[in-house]
């Protein structure tokens, strides 16, 4: 595997073990360095787990607020973003433990008169291949989708993903594989239809 | 011949297998067509999943949030209550899975090639979001080249202090010493004073009549016949034993007496309303309950023949129900409210929607009542009244039945004449019947898990059915 295809943060290990440190005294300027460095991996997996703006942002800051009350908890030597992303897909998991029976969040790939979101253009070369797949991801667990996002929005290799969800590397191998056969596979309404 | 895990595509499409494994796949993809189409498929599943849910907002976002977040960290850190951004989520939009699904219904799914650039910019979006608000975009990951420039090395955050303020410049002042007072010696050191004023209780002071502090050896010191008010003034420390006198009790008898009558404040005139009171009702006579029979099967005709008139006004001031029901084993009467005072009750100020009840102090009160008709089979509640429409008039009948898909009687739909504000709901057998001024009316039916029907009807003089059929609501 390619570790230069990850889309990762760049920190140098002893900066970022100084700042940890620093964070972990209490020092403030040293936690918002730590969240600046890891902020695009941090928002792009939150909104992978939410699909909606709004509630990206409060499980963004939610999590934040989590990591500064329990700085002290993270272990001397241990990377910052793992840690954080733990903390995200805890979070994650009680929302959507809270939203049980709530209809779920997608994305729609098109606006309401049928063209993109991003540049106006009309036509969608497979719009139903894409809604049949935002269903599938949204029907995924937390956990699917955070390995998901990992995966193949922040191209992290696997032992990184190993570590970030604490679980064994062939696990998280097998688990990728599995959660793409499930996307590919037809939604139970499709079955049914 | 044997195809290929999902865990070996999946490692392959990761770039996660070395060596023989490598080897292995690519041997079997060259000659496995079902393999290989099954690698583009998920292939192609990933690279829309990178598509569909990447989201870059861009730097001034990052930077607005990293703002934000900043704020909410450092007021937890001081123990103040992190400002809630909770106008966030209500101003963006919340698209559900529903929407997507209709959306995409909607879209028309064959590809049309990229507009030019002229027609894409003459294109304009419906909605316009601020450029950190935009709902969704779809704007593919584009791997970052590795390595990136060298960070600048971060200038370190000075810590700001709240709070720092200059010590207060001490300047001396000199206070004059005071000046002797002519009748006292002058003495040093000089010692003020210090009156603590004691707290002031409220006490009720009585005029001291002055024969009575003619006798007094000591006048009491608060004997300025100040008025009977309750005032704050300090109780006098002395009682002159006088009080308890008898010359002291008469006096104060005649000071009593001579207290002001106790002023009553006029209570306002309260606006008196007629009081309805339940009074049982007498036996029904005989035409009314041959008018029962009547309306029990074919009553629209024989209703019309025998020109009942749809409309009921209450004088005697009786509340008049629906023919075909039960009827009520009570009658309201409503009864004069009687003005003991001078004036007669200033009318209240009555919200819009209680206009059409006006309180007629002097008349015979009549109770507004719907123009109500006596219905085929029963249970026809007219729900309300408009005001525009005349309801002495010689109104039609409008009758009906609503069905389902089935051919099942709708029980407990609301049917509506939206232009007219008249209502009436079904009974068991989904039949309705209201009256209404002639014309062409646009007629809604609603009914719970049904969806809304609406009709034309033209209304004449003579009395209407109508047959509505429901769909389930989708």
């Amino acid at each position: 595997m390619d570790a230069r295809a990850t889309q990762g943060p760049w920190m140098e290990h002893g900066r970022e073990a100084a700042l940890v440190l620093a964070a972990r005294r209490g020092e403030l300027p040293a936690l918002f360095e730590l969240l600046r460095a890891f902020q695009l991996p941090l928002w792009r997996v939150c909104f992978a787990l939410t699909r909606h703006r709004g509630e990206c942002e409060l499980l963004v800051q939610e999590t934040a607020r989590r990591a500064q009350k329990n700085i002290k908890q993270l272990p001397e030597g241990q990377s910052f973003l793992p840690w954080v992303l733990r903390l995200a897909r805890i979070l994650a998991l009680t929302e959507a433990r809270r939203r049980a029976g709530e209809p779920r969040t997608a994305v729609a790939a098109l606006r309401p008169d049928g063209t993109r979101w991003e540049d106006g253009t009309r036509g969608v070369i497979d719009l139903a291949f894409e809604q049949r797949l935002l269903t599938a991801f949204a029907a995924l667990s937390v956990d699917e989708q955070l390995l998901l996002a990992l995966r193949l929005f922040e191209r992290m290799p696997y032992a990184e993903i190993a570590n970030a969800l604490e679980q064994p590397l062939t696990a998280t191998m097998h688990r990728i594989a599995m959660v793409r056969e499930r996307l590919e596979q037809p939604t139970p309404g499709e079955a049914a239809a | 011949m044997r195809h290929l895990t999902v865990q070996q595509i999946s490692a392959s499409l990761d770039g996660a297998l070395v060596g023989v494994s490598l080897e292995l796949v690519v041997r079997h993809l060259a000659t496995c067509r079902e393999c290989r189409a099954r690698h583009a498929r998920l292939s192609k599943q990933d690279d829309t999943l990178r598509h569909l849910l990447a989201w870059d907002p861009g730097a001034e976002y990052f930077e607005d949030a990293s703002i934000r977040l900043e704020t909410i960290l450092d007021a937890q850190s001081r123990g103040v209550a992190p400002p809630r951004i909770a106008e966030l989520e209500a101003h963006l939009p919340r698209v559900t899975l529903d929407e997507v699904l209709r959306a995409a219904q909607a879209a028309t799914v064959t590809p049309c090639p990229a507009p030019s650039a002229e027609a894409a910019s003459s294109e304009k979006p419906t909605m316009q979001f601020p450029s950190w608000m935009q709902p969704e975009t779809n704007r593919p990951v584009t791997p970052r080249p590795l390595p990136r420039e060298p960070r600048k090395p971060t200038t370190p955050i000075e810590p700001v202090v709240l709070g720092r303020k200059e010590p207060p410049v001490m300047t001396p002042v000199i206070i004059p010493e005071p000046e002797p007072v002519a009748q006292v010696a002058p003495v040093a050191p000089v010692i003020v004073p210090v009156i603590v004023p004691e707290p002031e209780p409220i006490a009720l002071v009585m005029p001291v009549p002055a024969p009575i502090a003619a006798r007094t050896p000591e006048p009491v010191p608060t004997t300025e016949a100040p008025p009977i008010v309750a005032r704050r003034r300090a109780l006098p420390r002395w009682v002159p034993p006088m009080a308890f006198t008898a010359a002291g009790i008469t006096a104060l008898l005649a000071a009593l007496s001579a207290l002001p009558p106790v002023i009553r404040i006029p209570e306002p005139e309260l606006p008196r309303f007629p009081r309805i009171e339940l009074v049982k009702r007498q036996p029904t006579p005989a035409p009314e309950t041959s008018l029962k029979v009547a309306a029990t099967e074919q009553a629209t005709s024989r209703l019309t023949a025998n020109a009942v008139p749809p409309v009921a006004v209450a004088t005697p001031p009786t509340l008049v129900e629906p023919a075909g029901s039960e009827p009520e084993p009570f009658e309201a009467v409503v009864h004069e409210p009687s003005h003991t005072g001078g004036k007669p009750p200033t009318p209240m100020a009555m919200p819009a929607a209680r206009q059409t009840t006006p309180a007629r102090p002097t008349s015979a009160p009549v109770l507004p009542v719907a123009p109500v008709v006596p219905a085929a089979t029963s249970p026809v509640e007219p729900t309300t009244t408009t005001s525009d429409v005349d309801p002495a008039a010689d109104w039609p009948l409008l009758c009906g039945e609503v069905l389902d898909d089935t051919g099942a009687p709708v029980a407990g739909a609301r049917v509506l004449l939206a232009d007219l504000d008249l209502g009436a709901r079904t009974d068991k057998r989904g039949r309705f019947c209201l009256a209404a001024p002639p014309g062409d009316r646009t007629l809604s039916v609603v009914a719970l898990g049904f969806a809304a029907a609406r009709q034309v009807v033209s209304l004449g003089t003579q009395t209407l059915e109508v047959r509505i059929a429901l769909h389930p609501a989708p």
